[in-house]
């Protein structure tokens, strides 16, 4: 009588516990490439990267204006403010387009009309850059690719400004 | 270009086009509160404001770190030593060597430097707003990189 007491055997015993323990070890295998998979379900809604530059939609004309505005950067523990700047107009399809001042050359801020015998182009003073009103730089000058675009949206009438990816007609 | 590993890599690539210096000067002392404190706010701005002007202008410059002298310090002697900086520079070579600073003292013995000397009117940084001081110093930076590419 004493053998039916033993509800489990040792064999069984031992199986349960392996498969437990064997369980738990996929289940750890598996969590981060399925966290991977819903990875963008995850993310916050809200573009948390962009940023009120302080220019209202109805003021942004045909004639590219400067905007400075200030970002918080976390980089590892040290939080600083970074001085952002585009130059933003709206173009022949009305479209607002923002563009980053880095020259692709080697990285001097453009102006718009910075250089009075180049109208209606950017101009980069360091080393004569040009770029068409488009962000194209113009050819035999040095930068070998367009200005780099800012990504924007319009919140109550506010321009805002995100990433900043490589020009579209590249 | 800063005085950084990231940068000084970016000129040794770019040398031909990078011909110009930037070397910031700035006062030290530590004693009576109300001029060590204005000293310090210099430093602090000088700082800013040169990192502002190497943004605007980076691909022509390169910005050395701050050069600080003593208060008391004979600026003749001073010139001598910052001659040196300027001979050392020119070895790269660089073409134009400029010191700016919000200390006036310099003015008088800018003849015997080698380089440009570029006195930047003193932004008060007591009492005033951070967005306040940062117009300010947004402001000189654009007046300053026009009067940096009058020399070129």
């Amino acid at each position: 009588m004493s053998d039916e007491k033993r509800d489990i055997s040792r064999r069984q015993f031992l199986n349960y516990t392996l498969t437990g323990v064997g369980g738990f070890m996929a289940a750890g295998l598996l969590i981060s490439p399925v966290r991977m998979a819903i990875d963008p379900v995850l993310k916050s809604g809200e573009g948390g990267d962009f940023a009120n530059v302080g220019l209202e939609v109805s003021e942004i004309t045909s004639d590219p204006q400067r905007v400075d505005w200030t970002v918080d950067q976390v980089d590892g523990w040290y939080e600083s403010e970074v001085n952002q700047t585009a130059w933003v107009y709206r173009n022949d399809d009305d479209e607002i387009v923002a563009f980053s001042p880095v020259c692709k050359h080697l990285g001097c801020f453009v102006s718009w009309e910075g250089n009075d015998d180049y109208p209606e182009e950017y101009f980069c003073p360091c080393h004569n850059g040009r770029y068409y009103k488009n962000g194209v730089n113009v050819p035999g000058t040095p930068p070998l690719q367009p200005l780099d675009v800012y990504e924007q949206e319009e919140r109550d009438g506010m321009l805002f400004l995100g990433n900043i990816r490589p020009h579209e007609e590249a | 270009m800063k005085w950084t590993r990231v940068d000084l890599q970016k000129y040794e690539q770019a040398k031909e086009y990078i011909d110009t210096v930037i070397v910031p000067l700035a006062p030290f002392q530590i004693g009576a509160l109300d001029a060590t404190a204005k000293n310090a706010d210099q430093y602090e701005i000088l700082t800013l404001f040169a990192r502002e002007l190497e943004k605007e202008l980076m691909g022509r410059i390169m910005l050395t770190p701050t050069y600080t002298y003593i208060n008391s310090a004979e600026r003749s002697e001073e010139a001598e030593r910052l001659n040196q900086w300027t001979a050392h520079f020119n070895e790269q070579p660089f073409k134009q060597v400029l010191y700016i600073s919000f200390d006036p003292s310099w003015r008088k013995i800018a003849n015997d430097l080698e380089g440009e000397f570029i006195w930047l009117p003193t932004i008060p940084l007591k009492d005033a707003e951070p967005a306040a001081i940062k117009d300010m110093i947004r402001d000189q930076t654009m007046q300053t990189a026009e009067l940096v590419k009058s020399f070129w």
